[in-house]
């Protein structure tokens, strides 16, 4: 039996595999040859995940949404295993595909595991907070590649070179189609958080034929003509003649996803609020004179005195459990001088009393919020205190943006980073974008929408009559 | 921050920038420097692309804050972009002092191509991404084949510009 030091408990030895049972996969199976995959599942690092909410306070709008980001990259490690499977079995008498999918497989299904470990609570809503907590990505690659944290060595136990793993979050592995499995518009990525979050919330939108698009998964190249035509260059496409409707359905089901869900005036509304309460948090943090309520929990203390930047261990146990532990702290402090906005905002936040109004603008949405937050300033609110400005840019979803309008230089880049390609099959033929296939339905009607980003000004109650 | 107090303020005061994959550069270059850019970028075959700064510059020009001229030149198109009157009324409407980082934009407009900023800000993109100096090269050449002789200069003018915090 192996001993236990003090500072590193005994890492446990897979010799069998592991079944989860999970809501949209209904089996997730780690074969006993995965061993990697076990001790990545077992490090700190991913176990945290079990204590991030996959929506994060979408719940308060979809009571159901209190599933996590460990069962959704459980369900994004199965879904890449499934199409690293089936590119394996349709290019199987292709020698240079067999060989660089054989060779990367590993590394490709931990960076899919891993994928989303940078996240902090509430998800996509605290990579607004501070600039230091705005690219969950970047925090990820840290944990997969520091040695401050356990994966690196985890990874190397098993032969893996962390850095790879980086790489294709990143993007910048070497295989495109590689990278494309992790993130792409076809990724493993979206393809189990529209189904999770469907399933979830309840709204049943976001439900498209998996099991087809996975069944039609080819190989071809950047659509782009300046690029170089070899395997580095190979895109993940839809097979052309039979998953065209399915990628249409794909797109539908993440646009409906993304207007009744992931922007959800409500949501968004409790996203703003958190944000303001974060900011007077950082403020008291900040003050030498006052500071937070004594009964903050030392690892939310040490966050917002930093405004975000943790240290290793910090950032392990600052989760949602500890954010909430700290929340009621505030608002049963909010009797204490200096800590009345924090203490409202806190207790209003566990009731669920609104506080904030949403103020929209159906035309010119850039234009008119920036007047709005004009005449805000000229009232004297002050900006993440009486009003949040609900970006229109944020796109923590990939929203489909619009591909209709005119030709541009860039458009190359668009296609490449924004579009689902369709090819034969052929490893030597350029791909094309689905938006340019003239049997498209749905697609064209989405890309002229010009709704599309959605753009808010959140008003503290107290401004929000005097707009009008 | 407003998109009119960043990308709009950065127009008005570039005059005219020549196209929009070198703005995309631009403003990537920009963001690594601590302008307060927050759209988020990957990595395309030309560089670091966001596909948020195109979204917003399709919005800008549905609202007509900002005007694009197409010029032919052997048979490529580019455009230059140029801030809009209504543009430049909305940011008069609230006057600020500039900001710093709008130096550094004037010079990587006026002194670099859509190439060099291309390569420059593709350097950056992997310091950022957390690739050590010394795998820089390796993973350069990889991405940008089309470029890798110029590696060196952009990795010099890259740390000149942007130097490591």
């Amino acid at each position: 039996m192996a001993s236990e030091t003090d500072d590193e408990p005994v890492r446990k030895v897979h010799h069998r595999g592991k079944v989860f049972r999970d809501p949209v996969h209904s089996l997730i199976t780690v074969n006993p040859d995965e061993g990697y995959l076990l001790d990545l599942i077992d490090a700190p690092e991913f176990q945290r995940l079990r204590r991030v909410r996959q929506l994060g306070v979408s719940s308060i709008t979809y009571p159901g949404a209190e599933h996590t980001r460990f069962s959704h990259s459980l369900g994004v490690l199965h879904f890449a295993g499934r199409i690293l499977g089936r590119l394996k079995e349709r290019y199987r008498s292709h020698d240079e595909i067999s060989e660089i999918i054989g060779k990367n497989e590993r590394v490709i299904r931990a960076a899919a595991l891993l994928h989303d470990t940078g996240h902090g609570p509430f998800s996509h809503m605290i990579e607004r907070a501070f600039p230091s907590t705005a690219d969950h990505e970047k925090k990820t690659g840290e944990i997969i590649t520091s040695e401050e944290f356990t994966v690196a060595q985890r990874l190397r136990d098993h032969g893996i070179d962390p850095a790879e793993v980086r790489a294709v979050i990143a993007k910048t592995f070497p295989y495109k189609f590689l990278n494309d499995i992790v993130s792409s518009q076809l990724d493993a990525d979206r393809m189990d958080y529209l189904l999770r979050d469907s399933l979830m919330t309840g709204v049943a939108y976001g439900r498209y034929d998996a099991e087809w698009i996975l069944n039609c998964l080819c190989l071809g190249l950047e659509p782009d003509l300046n690029v170089p035509e070899d395997s580095r260059n190979l895109r993940l496409c839809l097979d052309d003649k039979r998953g065209m409707y399915a990628a249409e359905q794909l797109i539908v089901a993440r646009m409906h996803m993304s207007l009744q869900v992931y922007f959800h005036r409500v949501t968004r509304g409790w996203e703003a609020h958190l944000l303001c309460l974060f900011e007077e948090a950082a403020k008291l943090a900040a003050d030498d004179t006052g500071g937070l309520p004594a009964a903050t929990p030392e690892t939310v203390l040490a966050f917002f005195a930093n405004k975000g930047a943790t240290s290793a261990s910090d950032f392990l146990r600052f989760d949602e459990v500890s954010c909430l532990a700290a929340f009621h702290a505030w608002a049963e402090a909010k009797e204490q001088a200096g800590c009345e906005w924090l203490g409202e905002l806190a207790e209003r936040f566990l009731l669920r009393s609104k506080v904030f109004h949403a103020v929209e603008f159906p035309r010119d949405p850039i234009g008119k919020s920036y007047e709005t937050i004009l005449k805000l300033k000229e009232l004297g609110a002050e900006e993440n205190r009486h009003w949040h400005h609900d970006r229109a840019s944020f796109r923590g979803y990939k929203d489909f943006g619009s591909v209709f309008g005119k030709t541009v230089d860039e458009d190359q880049e668009y296609i490449s980073t924004d579009s689902i390609l369709l090819n034969d099959g052929s490893p030597k033929k350029r791909a094309s974008p689905v938006e340019r296939d003239s049997r498209t339905l749905a697609i064209k009607a989405i890309g002229l929408n010009e709704s599309l980003p959605l753009n808010r000004v959140f008003v503290h109650d107290t401004y929000h009559s005097q707009l009008s | 921050m407003h998109p009119i107090d960043t990308l709009g303020r950065l127009l008005v005061h570039l005059g005219e920038v020549e196209g929009r994959k070198k703005l995309q550069k631009l403003v990537h270059i920009l963001q690594v420097a601590g302008a307060p850019f927050s759209e988020r970028f990957s990595l395309s075959h030309y560089g670091a692309y966001s596909s948020e700064l195109r979204g917003e510059l399709d919005a800008f020009d549905r609202e007509k804050l900002l005007t694009e001229t197409p010029d032919v030149n052997a048979g490529y198109t580019t455009y230059r972009i140029t801030a809009s009157d209504q543009l430049k009324g909305l940011l008069a409407a609230d006057e600020k002092p500039a900001p710093a980082w709008l130096d550094l934009a004037t010079k990587l407009n006026t002194e670099f191509n859509s190439t060099e900023l291309e390569g420059i800000s593709t350097v950056l993109y992997l310091r950022t991404t957390g690739w050590q100096e010394s795998e820089w090269q390796a993973q350069f050449n990889n991405l940008k084949p089309h470029l890798s002789s110029g590696f060196e200069t952009y990795r010099e003018r890259a740390l000149e510009l942007v130097p490591a915090a």
